[in-house]
Protein backbone atom coordinates (compact mmCIF):
# COMPACT_ATOMS: atom_id res chain seq x y z
CA UNK A 1 0.00 0.00 0.00
CA UNK A 2 1.15 3.01 -1.31
CA UNK A 3 2.12 6.03 1.89
CA UNK A 4 -0.06 9.10 2.52
CA UNK A 5 1.22 11.97 1.58
CA UNK A 6 2.35 13.86 5.38
CA UNK A 7 1.11 17.10 5.31
CA UNK A 8 2.57 19.65 7.45
CA UNK A 9 1.03 23.21 7.38
CA UNK A 10 0.72 26.50 10.26
CA UNK A 11 -2.98 27.11 11.58
CA UNK A 12 -3.81 30.76 10.47
CA UNK A 13 -7.46 30.35 12.47
CA UNK A 14 -10.07 28.13 14.29
CA UNK A 15 -13.47 27.93 13.66
CA UNK A 16 -16.13 26.73 15.84
CA UNK A 17 -18.70 24.12 14.14
CA UNK A 18 -21.61 21.86 15.72
CA UNK A 19 -19.21 18.68 16.94
CA UNK A 20 -15.86 19.89 15.82
CA UNK A 21 -13.40 22.45 15.40
CA UNK A 22 -12.18 23.78 11.67
CA UNK A 23 -8.37 24.73 11.70
CA UNK A 24 -7.89 26.83 8.65
CA UNK A 25 -3.72 26.27 7.18
CA UNK A 26 -1.29 28.14 5.80
CA UNK A 27 -2.32 26.76 2.69
CA UNK A 28 -5.98 27.64 2.38
CA UNK A 29 -7.69 24.30 3.04
CA UNK A 30 -8.98 22.88 6.41
CA UNK A 31 -8.65 20.46 9.27
CA UNK A 32 -11.52 19.46 11.19
CA UNK A 33 -10.55 18.40 14.97
CA UNK A 34 -12.56 16.76 17.84
CA UNK A 35 -13.10 20.11 20.22
CA UNK A 36 -11.05 18.29 23.15
CA UNK A 37 -8.36 18.63 20.55
CA UNK A 38 -8.94 21.86 19.28
CA UNK A 39 -8.11 23.05 23.04
CA UNK A 40 -4.38 22.64 22.51
CA UNK A 41 -4.23 24.36 18.84
CA UNK A 42 -3.57 28.35 18.55
CA UNK A 43 -3.60 29.72 15.74
CA UNK A 44 0.81 29.81 14.76
CA UNK A 45 0.64 26.17 15.81
CA UNK A 46 2.11 23.61 13.29
CA UNK A 47 0.03 20.50 12.26
CA UNK A 48 1.34 17.63 11.10
CA UNK A 49 -1.19 15.06 9.79
CA UNK A 50 -2.14 12.90 6.71
CA UNK A 51 -5.05 12.59 4.48
CA UNK A 52 -7.90 12.27 7.62
CA UNK A 53 -11.09 9.72 8.06
CA UNK A 54 -14.24 10.85 8.55
CA UNK A 55 -14.25 10.36 12.60
CA UNK A 56 -12.13 13.86 13.54
CA UNK A 57 -11.03 11.87 17.10
CA UNK A 58 -9.81 9.24 15.10
CA UNK A 59 -7.39 10.91 12.89
CA UNK A 60 -3.58 11.00 14.12
CA UNK A 61 -2.13 14.46 14.57
CA UNK A 62 0.56 15.91 15.72
CA UNK A 63 0.31 19.56 17.16
CA UNK A 64 3.74 21.42 17.45
CA UNK A 65 3.70 24.87 19.44
CA UNK A 66 4.88 27.82 19.02
CA UNK A 67 4.55 29.66 22.64
CA UNK A 68 7.61 29.62 24.60
CA UNK A 69 6.50 28.36 27.44
CA UNK A 70 7.74 25.20 29.77
CA UNK A 71 4.93 22.95 28.82
CA UNK A 72 5.04 20.33 26.18
CA UNK A 73 5.66 21.70 23.03
CA UNK A 74 4.19 19.01 21.17
CA UNK A 75 0.90 17.00 21.61
CA UNK A 76 -0.01 13.95 19.70
CA UNK A 77 -3.28 12.11 18.90
CA UNK A 78 -3.05 8.64 17.58
CA UNK A 79 -4.87 5.54 17.88
CA UNK A 80 -3.22 3.00 19.92
CA UNK A 81 -2.95 -0.91 20.23
CA UNK A 82 -2.08 -3.36 22.93
CA UNK A 83 0.09 -1.68 25.86
CA UNK A 84 2.44 -3.43 26.98
CA UNK A 85 3.44 -4.35 30.78
CA UNK A 86 5.85 -2.07 32.71
CA UNK A 87 9.00 -2.22 32.40
CA UNK A 88 12.38 -0.23 33.80
CA UNK A 89 14.19 2.16 31.41
CA UNK A 90 17.71 3.09 31.97
CA UNK A 91 17.25 5.36 34.90
CA UNK A 92 15.42 2.30 36.19
CA UNK A 93 11.74 3.96 36.31
CA UNK A 94 9.30 2.04 34.92
CA UNK A 95 6.95 2.86 31.60
CA UNK A 96 4.95 1.12 29.47
CA UNK A 97 5.21 0.85 25.73
CA UNK A 98 1.70 1.79 23.42
CA UNK A 99 1.50 0.57 19.93
CA UNK A 100 0.53 3.29 17.05
CA UNK A 101 -2.38 1.78 15.12
CA UNK A 102 -2.89 2.84 11.69
CA UNK A 103 0.35 5.25 12.11
CA UNK A 104 1.45 7.59 9.15
CA UNK A 105 3.43 10.25 10.58
CA UNK A 106 6.26 7.55 11.47
CA UNK A 107 5.88 7.52 15.20
CA UNK A 108 5.53 3.14 15.97
CA UNK A 109 5.21 3.81 19.59
CA UNK A 110 3.96 6.26 22.36
CA UNK A 111 6.44 5.64 26.15
CA UNK A 112 4.14 6.44 28.89
CA UNK A 113 6.12 6.44 31.96
CA UNK A 114 3.32 4.74 35.02
CA UNK A 115 3.58 8.46 36.85
CA UNK A 116 1.88 9.38 33.79
CA UNK A 117 -0.95 6.44 33.87
CA UNK A 118 -0.41 7.07 38.22
CA UNK A 119 -1.93 10.54 37.46
CA UNK A 120 -4.69 10.24 35.23
CA UNK A 121 -6.14 6.84 35.55
CA UNK A 122 -5.34 6.22 39.54
CA UNK A 123 -6.08 9.48 40.18
CA UNK A 124 -2.82 9.55 42.43
CA UNK A 125 -1.04 12.84 41.98
CA UNK A 126 2.89 12.85 41.34
CA UNK A 127 4.15 14.27 44.83
CA UNK A 128 3.55 12.31 47.89
CA UNK A 129 1.12 15.01 49.54
CA UNK A 130 -1.56 12.39 49.28
CA UNK A 131 -3.46 14.36 52.22
CA UNK A 132 -6.86 16.12 50.95
CA UNK A 133 -6.77 14.10 47.63
CA UNK A 134 -9.35 11.43 47.82
CA UNK A 135 -8.35 7.79 46.64
CA UNK A 136 -10.90 5.57 44.16
CA UNK A 137 -12.42 4.02 47.44
CA UNK A 138 -13.60 7.73 48.59
CA UNK A 139 -14.77 7.91 45.36
CA UNK A 140 -17.10 5.37 45.99
CA UNK A 141 -17.69 6.02 49.50
CA UNK A 142 -16.79 2.48 51.08
CA UNK A 143 -13.80 0.88 52.77
CA UNK A 144 -10.51 -0.46 51.13
CA UNK A 145 -11.78 -3.84 52.23
CA UNK A 146 -15.14 -3.84 50.78
CA UNK A 147 -16.13 -7.16 48.49
CA UNK A 148 -16.61 -7.22 44.86
CA UNK A 149 -20.65 -7.02 45.36
CA UNK A 150 -20.19 -3.87 48.29
CA UNK A 151 -18.41 -2.01 45.25
CA UNK A 152 -21.05 -2.54 43.50
CA UNK A 153 -23.79 -1.98 46.04
CA UNK A 154 -21.74 1.46 46.74
CA UNK A 155 -21.32 2.52 43.35
CA UNK A 156 -24.94 2.10 42.29
CA UNK A 157 -25.81 3.82 45.66
CA UNK A 158 -23.66 6.47 44.75
CA UNK A 159 -24.84 7.07 40.89
CA UNK A 160 -28.28 7.25 42.16
CA UNK A 161 -27.60 10.21 44.54
CA UNK A 162 -25.40 11.86 41.93
CA UNK A 163 -28.21 11.58 39.45
CA UNK A 164 -30.91 12.87 42.04
CA UNK A 165 -28.36 15.72 43.44
CA UNK A 166 -28.05 16.61 40.14
CA UNK A 167 -24.41 16.55 40.35
CA UNK A 168 -21.88 17.26 37.09
CA UNK A 169 -21.34 15.03 34.26
CA UNK A 170 -17.83 15.10 35.24
CA UNK A 171 -18.71 14.14 39.29
CA UNK A 172 -20.41 11.31 37.48
CA UNK A 173 -17.44 10.06 35.28
CA UNK A 174 -15.12 10.44 38.05
CA UNK A 175 -17.35 7.91 39.96
CA UNK A 176 -17.78 5.56 36.91
CA UNK A 177 -13.94 5.28 36.20
CA UNK A 178 -13.42 4.88 39.46
CA UNK A 179 -15.51 1.55 39.88
CA UNK A 180 -14.27 0.47 36.45
CA UNK A 181 -10.92 0.37 38.08
CA UNK A 182 -11.32 -1.19 41.89
CA UNK A 183 -14.45 -3.10 39.89
CA UNK A 184 -11.66 -5.50 38.01
CA UNK A 185 -9.65 -7.51 40.47
CA UNK A 186 -6.52 -6.93 38.57
CA UNK A 187 -6.74 -3.66 38.45
CA UNK A 188 -7.75 -3.17 41.65
CA UNK A 189 -4.71 -5.36 42.68
CA UNK A 190 -2.37 -2.99 41.40
CA UNK A 191 -4.48 0.02 42.98
CA UNK A 192 -4.39 -1.30 46.25
CA UNK A 193 -0.39 -1.72 45.72
CA UNK A 194 0.26 2.17 44.34
CA UNK A 195 -1.82 3.14 47.33
CA UNK A 196 1.00 1.37 49.43
CA UNK A 197 3.73 2.13 47.49
CA UNK A 198 3.39 4.85 44.94
CA UNK A 199 6.47 3.89 43.25
CA UNK A 200 4.59 0.54 42.46
CA UNK A 201 4.38 -0.13 38.99
CA UNK A 202 1.57 0.27 37.15
CA UNK A 203 -0.67 -1.26 34.32
CA UNK A 204 -2.40 0.60 31.32
CA UNK A 205 -6.09 -0.20 32.40
CA UNK A 206 -7.68 -2.98 30.46
CA UNK A 207 -4.38 -3.08 28.07
CA UNK A 208 -5.06 -0.06 25.45
CA UNK A 209 -7.40 0.38 22.55
CA UNK A 210 -8.65 3.34 21.62
CA UNK A 211 -7.91 6.61 21.21
CA UNK A 212 -5.15 8.66 23.00
CA UNK A 213 -3.90 12.24 23.51
CA UNK A 214 -1.03 12.68 25.08
CA UNK A 215 1.75 16.11 25.41
CA UNK A 216 5.67 15.41 25.46
CA UNK A 217 8.19 15.32 22.65
CA UNK A 218 8.89 13.25 19.88
CA UNK A 219 12.13 11.44 19.93
CA UNK A 220 14.89 12.54 17.47
CA UNK A 221 14.23 9.67 14.94
CA UNK A 222 10.63 10.63 15.05
CA UNK A 223 9.88 6.60 15.62
CA UNK A 224 8.72 7.08 19.08
CA UNK A 225 7.01 9.84 21.12
CA UNK A 226 7.53 10.55 24.95
CA UNK A 227 4.48 11.47 26.67
CA UNK A 228 5.16 13.55 29.90
CA UNK A 229 1.46 13.46 30.39
CA UNK A 230 -2.03 11.87 29.03
CA UNK A 231 -4.74 14.76 27.59
CA UNK A 232 -7.55 12.11 27.24
CA UNK A 233 -7.92 8.45 26.30
CA UNK A 234 -11.08 6.94 24.82
CA UNK A 235 -11.17 3.47 24.85
CA UNK A 236 -12.89 1.57 21.91
CA UNK A 237 -16.33 0.98 23.41
CA UNK A 238 -18.23 -2.20 21.78
CA UNK A 239 -22.03 -2.88 23.06
CA UNK A 240 -23.06 -6.85 23.38
CA UNK A 241 -25.80 -8.78 23.99
CA UNK A 242 -25.31 -12.26 24.87
CA UNK A 243 -26.10 -15.65 26.05
CA UNK A 244 -23.45 -17.11 28.20
CA UNK A 245 -23.82 -20.74 30.00
CA UNK A 246 -22.97 -20.29 33.54
CA UNK A 247 -20.87 -23.81 33.27
CA UNK A 248 -17.94 -21.60 31.71
CA UNK A 249 -17.90 -19.92 35.15
CA UNK A 250 -15.00 -19.93 37.15
CA UNK A 251 -16.37 -19.69 40.80
CA UNK A 252 -14.36 -18.32 43.85
CA UNK A 253 -16.01 -16.88 46.77
CA UNK A 254 -17.05 -13.79 46.57
CA UNK A 255 -16.93 -13.45 42.58
CA UNK A 256 -16.96 -15.92 39.03
CA UNK A 257 -15.05 -15.23 36.11
CA UNK A 258 -16.80 -16.21 33.32
CA UNK A 259 -15.12 -16.57 29.93
CA UNK A 260 -16.50 -17.12 26.39
CA UNK A 261 -13.50 -18.57 24.49
CA UNK A 262 -15.20 -18.60 21.66
CA UNK A 263 -16.34 -14.98 21.03
CA UNK A 264 -13.16 -14.30 23.06
CA UNK A 265 -15.25 -12.24 25.78
CA UNK A 266 -14.29 -11.98 29.31
CA UNK A 267 -16.30 -10.69 32.77
CA UNK A 268 -16.36 -11.28 36.15
CA UNK A 269 -19.32 -11.49 38.24
CA UNK A 270 -20.29 -10.71 41.46
CA UNK A 271 -23.41 -11.54 43.91
CA UNK A 272 -24.76 -7.65 43.57
CA UNK A 273 -24.93 -8.42 39.72
CA UNK A 274 -26.39 -11.61 39.90
CA UNK A 275 -28.38 -11.03 42.96
CA UNK A 276 -27.58 -14.96 43.80
CA UNK A 277 -24.82 -16.30 46.24
CA UNK A 278 -22.25 -18.95 45.03
CA UNK A 279 -19.11 -20.24 46.23
CA UNK A 280 -16.10 -22.64 45.09
CA UNK A 281 -18.05 -26.04 45.28
CA UNK A 282 -20.13 -24.98 42.42
CA UNK A 283 -17.14 -25.36 40.42
CA UNK A 284 -17.58 -29.19 41.20
CA UNK A 285 -20.95 -29.58 39.66
CA UNK A 286 -21.43 -26.76 37.15
CA UNK A 287 -20.95 -28.89 33.84
CA UNK A 288 -24.23 -29.99 34.63
CA UNK A 289 -25.71 -26.55 34.81
CA UNK A 290 -27.48 -26.05 31.44
CA UNK A 291 -28.66 -22.40 32.07
CA UNK A 292 -27.37 -19.60 30.59
CA UNK A 293 -27.39 -16.24 31.43
CA UNK A 294 -27.87 -13.19 29.73
CA UNK A 295 -24.83 -10.83 29.66
CA UNK A 296 -25.84 -6.75 28.17
CA UNK A 297 -23.16 -4.97 28.51
CA UNK A 298 -20.27 -2.49 27.17
CA UNK A 299 -16.97 -4.11 26.18
CA UNK A 300 -13.27 -3.51 25.70
CA UNK A 301 -10.25 -4.83 23.78
CA UNK A 302 -7.99 -5.84 26.37
CA UNK A 303 -4.44 -6.76 26.09
CA UNK A 304 -2.97 -9.97 24.59
CA UNK A 305 -3.90 -13.00 27.38
CA UNK A 306 -0.63 -13.82 29.44
CA UNK A 307 -0.35 -17.45 27.74
CA UNK A 308 -2.70 -17.56 25.43
CA UNK A 309 -6.33 -18.26 25.85
CA UNK A 310 -4.77 -17.04 29.14
CA UNK A 311 -5.36 -16.26 32.61
CA UNK A 312 -6.70 -12.80 32.01
CA UNK A 313 -4.35 -10.63 33.38
CA UNK A 314 -4.00 -7.34 32.25
CA UNK B 1 -4.84 -12.55 20.57
CA UNK B 2 -7.15 -9.97 22.00
CA UNK B 3 -9.86 -10.47 24.15
CA UNK B 4 -12.77 -7.96 25.43
CA UNK B 5 -13.27 -7.49 28.67
CA UNK B 6 -16.89 -5.93 30.42
CA UNK B 7 -16.40 -2.74 31.92
CA UNK B 8 -18.09 -3.17 35.49
CA UNK B 9 -20.23 -0.19 35.65
CA UNK B 10 -21.58 -0.91 32.22
CA UNK B 11 -22.34 -4.24 32.87
CA UNK B 12 -26.25 -5.63 33.46
CA UNK B 13 -27.03 -9.54 34.52
CA UNK B 14 -30.24 -11.40 33.44
CA UNK B 15 -30.97 -14.86 35.32
CA UNK B 16 -33.83 -17.37 33.57
CA UNK B 17 -36.42 -17.51 35.47
CA UNK B 18 -35.93 -21.17 36.26
CA UNK B 19 -32.21 -20.56 37.46
CA UNK B 20 -32.57 -21.53 40.95
CA UNK B 21 -34.11 -24.99 40.21
CA UNK B 22 -31.99 -25.36 37.73
CA UNK B 23 -28.92 -25.15 40.25
CA UNK B 24 -30.67 -27.74 42.43
CA UNK B 25 -31.19 -30.25 39.90
CA UNK B 26 -27.29 -29.80 38.87
CA UNK B 27 -26.46 -30.05 42.91
CA UNK B 28 -28.76 -32.98 43.27
CA UNK B 29 -27.41 -34.83 40.23
CA UNK B 30 -23.80 -34.03 41.15
CA UNK B 31 -24.80 -35.54 44.70
CA UNK B 32 -26.51 -38.53 43.20
CA UNK B 33 -23.92 -39.25 40.65
CA UNK B 34 -21.05 -39.55 43.75
CA UNK B 35 -23.39 -41.29 45.65
CA UNK B 36 -23.61 -44.36 43.64
CA UNK B 37 -20.60 -43.93 41.45
CA UNK B 38 -19.61 -47.89 42.19
CA UNK B 39 -22.80 -49.11 40.32
CA UNK B 40 -22.08 -46.28 37.62
CA UNK B 41 -18.95 -47.44 37.06
CA UNK B 42 -20.31 -51.11 36.71
CA UNK B 43 -22.24 -49.30 33.28
CA UNK B 44 -19.17 -47.43 32.31
CA UNK B 45 -17.40 -50.85 31.89
CA UNK B 46 -20.19 -52.43 30.35
CA UNK B 47 -19.74 -49.33 27.86
CA UNK B 48 -16.52 -49.62 26.78
CA UNK B 49 -17.20 -53.27 25.10
CA UNK B 50 -20.49 -52.36 24.02
CA UNK B 51 -23.23 -49.97 22.82
CA UNK B 52 -26.31 -49.54 25.16
CA UNK B 53 -29.81 -48.27 24.40
CA UNK B 54 -30.94 -45.73 26.58
CA UNK B 55 -33.75 -48.56 27.56
CA UNK B 56 -31.07 -51.00 28.40
CA UNK B 57 -29.53 -48.84 30.28
CA UNK B 58 -32.09 -47.66 32.25
CA UNK B 59 -33.42 -51.62 32.83
CA UNK B 60 -29.94 -52.15 33.86
CA UNK B 61 -29.61 -48.92 35.91
CA UNK B 62 -32.90 -50.35 37.97
CA UNK B 63 -31.14 -53.58 38.67
CA UNK B 64 -28.56 -51.66 40.24
CA UNK B 65 -30.98 -50.01 42.18
CA UNK B 66 -30.40 -46.57 41.15
CA UNK B 67 -33.20 -44.36 41.76
CA UNK B 68 -35.29 -43.56 38.77
CA UNK B 69 -34.56 -39.66 38.02
CA UNK B 70 -30.93 -40.32 37.35
CA UNK B 71 -30.73 -39.76 33.46
CA UNK B 72 -28.73 -41.79 31.93
CA UNK B 73 -27.36 -39.45 29.83
CA UNK B 74 -24.84 -38.64 32.63
CA UNK B 75 -23.40 -41.48 32.81
CA UNK B 76 -21.28 -40.66 29.89
CA UNK B 77 -21.36 -37.15 30.27
CA UNK B 78 -17.97 -35.26 31.12
CA UNK B 79 -17.06 -31.90 32.46
CA UNK B 80 -16.10 -30.64 29.08
CA UNK B 81 -19.18 -31.53 26.73
CA UNK B 82 -21.00 -28.71 25.04
CA UNK B 83 -24.87 -29.58 25.82
CA UNK B 84 -25.38 -27.86 22.47
CA UNK B 85 -24.35 -30.77 19.85
CA UNK B 86 -26.19 -33.34 22.38
CA UNK B 87 -28.74 -31.53 22.33
CA UNK B 88 -29.93 -30.77 18.99
CA UNK B 89 -29.24 -34.44 17.93
CA UNK B 90 -30.87 -35.87 20.69
CA UNK B 91 -34.13 -33.79 20.00
CA UNK B 92 -33.88 -35.38 16.59
CA UNK B 93 -32.76 -38.69 17.51
CA UNK B 94 -35.51 -41.92 17.79
CA UNK B 95 -32.72 -44.07 19.87
CA UNK B 96 -29.88 -42.71 22.02
CA UNK B 97 -27.33 -45.25 22.46
CA UNK B 98 -23.79 -44.69 24.60
CA UNK B 99 -20.74 -46.49 23.77
CA UNK B 100 -17.61 -45.28 25.54
CA UNK B 101 -17.55 -41.43 25.65
CA UNK B 102 -19.76 -41.12 22.68
CA UNK B 103 -23.57 -41.16 21.82
CA UNK B 104 -24.84 -42.51 19.23
CA UNK B 105 -28.35 -41.08 17.49
CA UNK B 106 -30.28 -43.25 15.45
CA UNK B 107 -32.17 -40.23 13.40
CA UNK B 108 -34.98 -40.76 10.67
CA UNK B 109 -32.31 -41.08 7.62
CA UNK B 110 -29.16 -41.62 9.66
CA UNK B 111 -26.82 -42.73 12.25
CA UNK B 112 -25.06 -39.87 13.98
CA UNK B 113 -22.34 -40.51 16.19
CA UNK B 114 -21.10 -37.83 18.62
CA UNK B 115 -18.94 -36.43 21.36
CA UNK B 116 -20.37 -33.20 22.12
CA UNK B 117 -17.04 -31.60 22.99
CA UNK B 118 -15.30 -28.79 20.95
CA UNK B 119 -12.41 -30.02 19.44
CA UNK B 120 -14.06 -33.71 18.37
CA UNK B 121 -16.06 -33.81 15.00
CA UNK B 122 -19.63 -35.73 13.89
CA UNK B 123 -19.50 -38.73 12.18
CA UNK B 124 -22.41 -39.19 9.78
CA UNK B 125 -23.50 -42.53 8.70
CA UNK B 126 -25.87 -44.35 6.42
CA UNK B 127 -28.76 -45.65 7.57
CA UNK B 128 -28.55 -49.09 8.08
CA UNK B 129 -30.43 -52.20 7.29
CA UNK B 130 -30.00 -53.45 10.86
CA UNK B 131 -28.93 -51.79 13.84
CA UNK B 132 -27.42 -54.36 15.90
CA UNK B 133 -25.31 -55.27 12.76
CA UNK B 134 -24.02 -51.91 12.58
CA UNK B 135 -23.09 -51.17 16.60
CA UNK B 136 -21.30 -54.56 16.29
CA UNK B 137 -19.28 -53.41 13.75
CA UNK B 138 -19.06 -49.91 14.91
CA UNK B 139 -17.68 -50.97 18.46
CA UNK B 140 -14.93 -53.59 16.65
CA UNK B 141 -13.14 -50.31 15.02
CA UNK B 142 -11.73 -47.33 15.18
CA UNK B 143 -12.16 -43.48 14.18
CA UNK B 144 -8.86 -44.02 12.27
CA UNK B 145 -9.91 -46.85 10.65
CA UNK B 146 -13.63 -45.87 9.64
CA UNK B 147 -11.21 -42.57 8.41
CA UNK B 148 -8.89 -44.12 6.52
CA UNK B 149 -11.14 -47.42 5.42
CA UNK B 150 -9.33 -49.80 6.55
CA UNK B 151 -10.53 -53.23 5.43
CA UNK B 152 -13.60 -51.23 3.84
CA UNK B 153 -14.94 -50.01 7.35
CA UNK B 154 -16.13 -46.29 6.42
CA UNK B 155 -17.60 -48.38 3.39
CA UNK B 156 -19.49 -51.43 5.44
CA UNK B 157 -20.79 -49.04 8.11
CA UNK B 158 -21.94 -46.61 5.09
CA UNK B 159 -19.51 -43.80 6.24
CA UNK B 160 -21.26 -40.68 5.00
CA UNK B 161 -18.45 -37.97 6.38
CA UNK B 162 -17.44 -35.95 9.17
CA UNK B 163 -18.61 -32.50 10.49
CA UNK B 164 -15.81 -30.21 12.68
CA UNK B 165 -17.77 -28.67 15.72
CA UNK B 166 -15.50 -25.78 15.21
CA UNK B 167 -16.27 -22.14 16.31
CA UNK B 168 -19.60 -21.88 14.79
CA UNK B 169 -22.27 -23.80 16.41
CA UNK B 170 -24.99 -23.08 13.97
CA UNK B 171 -22.88 -23.65 10.80
CA UNK B 172 -22.10 -27.46 12.59
CA UNK B 173 -26.21 -27.58 13.03
CA UNK B 174 -26.09 -26.49 9.88
CA UNK B 175 -24.00 -29.02 7.72
CA UNK B 176 -25.16 -32.02 10.02
CA UNK B 177 -28.92 -31.44 9.01
CA UNK B 178 -28.01 -31.55 5.69
CA UNK B 179 -25.68 -34.57 6.05
CA UNK B 180 -28.70 -36.52 7.81
CA UNK B 181 -30.62 -35.77 4.75
CA UNK B 182 -33.46 -33.55 7.45
CA UNK B 183 -35.24 -30.98 4.80
CA UNK B 184 -35.08 -27.47 5.59
CA UNK B 185 -37.02 -26.33 7.88
CA UNK B 186 -37.13 -22.50 7.81
CA UNK B 187 -39.59 -21.60 11.30
CA UNK B 188 -37.19 -23.94 12.91
CA UNK B 189 -33.77 -22.79 11.71
CA UNK B 190 -35.31 -19.42 12.66
CA UNK B 191 -35.76 -20.59 16.27
CA UNK B 192 -32.61 -22.25 16.59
Amino acid sequence: MASLPIIRERVTSLQMQQDSVACALSNRNSLLVSRLLAKHISVGDEVTFTVPTEDASQIEVLITKTGASSAPRHVYQATIGHVTHPKQDKRKEYFVAAEVRRGSLGINSIFLPCEVLREYFYCLPRTNDKADHPNLYDVLRIPASASMAELRVAFKLRDLELKTAGASRSQQVTLERAFNIVGLPELRACYDALLADLEAPVVFPYGGFGSLLVAGEPSRDGHTFFARRIIAFSPDLRRRLLHVPLRRCEFYDDRALCRDVRHKLEFWLDPAATHTLWDRTWNHWKHLLGTKIEVEGTFVQTGRSANGVGNGSL
Amino acid sequence: MTWETALPSRLEIKLPSDFQQQVETARTTYHRLGQYSRALEQIRLCLEHRALERAELERMCSELRLPGDIDVAQISWRADYDPFFYRQLSRRARRTYLFREEYIFDVEKAVVVETPQLGHATYVFAKPRNMDSFLALYTRITKDDIRRNRNNAAERLGFLGRVIHGTNPRAWLKEVRQRVGERPDFATSIRE
